[in-house]
């Protein structure tokens, strides 16, 4: 066994040498301070290709590992130097409860939330979308709304249909509730046929998903970070701060001792 | 697990049955789940720690290389 885990030794990548390396040069030298680096008080989230749920999925998907994005938003939510989070989302859907999870945190932020929907934010993309404070899609993106399905062994039984319409209520209530479009409309899109190919369920291209309700504006990146900064703006004046410089993160503070 | 997607579900999960081999290492004290792609090279597949800041930082993505070596004690056991 090559690989075992006490005995290996693992350095820091070579980045990480250089970026020292840079800092020992400047105190070398002496240098005063150098010209202090804005602080970025956003943080962006890119929902992309597949949201992984419990099973790793196989290497060809593009995936957005769960583990990894609850941990980030406890940490957006608790870092005093983000004020704001852009959700990015250009995605086929995934896991249903890996979906409603990453909502459900974005949701209980206590920090303003921009979503916009670039290319597709399909399937539970929606909940992920609407989760935000203000939500944006590309004129050009889509958003499809389709049933639940069963994959693999299904036992034919009336119980197993229950299931999934309760599976599907939760999509369904997640995004009436935070949303203006009805649970009975959204229903209708999700079960509307004529719209796909063989296929039941709608495809709302930019305009017509803030059409029904679900997104609030057509726009894109400038928008999206104009209406962040406004809500992030908006915020302080609540809380009566007056911080309107973001921290210095803790390694730049040493830099220019 | 349900998946709701609207790529067909064989297509997501293709090659799923192929055995993917993953290791823990201990990086700097921080606990990493890693697939090894070389000696010496292996591919960051998840974060295993309670601090939330490690989560933020862009080195310990999920995804990223990270260069592993070997100790020659280790060499000399396999010998």
């Amino acid at each position: 066994m090559f690989y075992q885990p006490v005995r290996n030794q693992v350095e820091p990548s070579s980045e990480l040498q250089e970026e020292k390396t840079a800092t020992q040069t400047i105190t070398a030298l002496g240098e005063m301070s150098t010209p202090p680096q804005p602080a970025n008080n956003v943080h962006v989230m890119s929902i992309i290709g597949q949201i992984e749920g419990h099973i790793i999925l196989p290497p060809q998907n593009k995936s957005t590992k769960y583990e990894h994005v609850i941990p980030q938003l406890v940490a957006v939510e608790q870092n005093p130097s983000i004020e704001g989070l852009l959700v990015v989302l250009n995605t086929v859907g995934g896991d249903v409860e890996a979906g409603l999870a990453i909502a459900e945190m974005i949701n209980t932020l206590s920090k303003p939330s921009v979503s916009l929907i670039l290319g597709g934010g399909h399937s539970i993309a929606l909940p992920i979308a609407v989760s935000c404070n203000y939500r944006f899609i590309a004129s050009t993106a889509t958003v499809t709304i389709h049933p639940l399905r069963l994959s693999g062994l299904v036992i034919g039984v009336p119980q197993t249909y229950e299931y999934l319409e309760k599976m599907q209520d939760r999509v369904i209530k997640f995004v009436s509730e935070h949303t203006t479009i009805s649970a009975d409309k959204l229903r209708e899109l999700m079960f509307r046929t004529g719209e796909l190919v063989r296929d039941v369920g709608t495809v709302l291209v930019g305009r017509d998903a803030v059409s029904v309700g679900l997104i609030d504006e057509v726009g894109g990146l400038c928008d999206a970070l104009r209406v962040l900064n406004q809500l992030i703006e908006e915020k302080r004046k609540k809380q009566g701060t007056g911080n309107y410089f973001a921290e210095m993160p803790a390694n730049e503070g040493e830099l220019r001792q | 697990m349900i998946l709701y997607t609207v790529l067909p579900i064989e297509t997501v999960l293709e090659g799923l049955g192929q055995e993917r081999k993953f290791v823990d290492i201990q990086l700097k004290g921080l606990s990493l789940t890693v697939e090894p792609i070389s000696m010496e090279e292996a591919v960051i597949v998840r974060v295993i720690s309670t601090d939330p800041s490690h989560y933020l930082n862009p080195r310990l993505a999920p995804g990223r290389k990270i260069r592993l070596f070997q100790s020659s004690s280790l060499i000399s056991d396999v010998l």
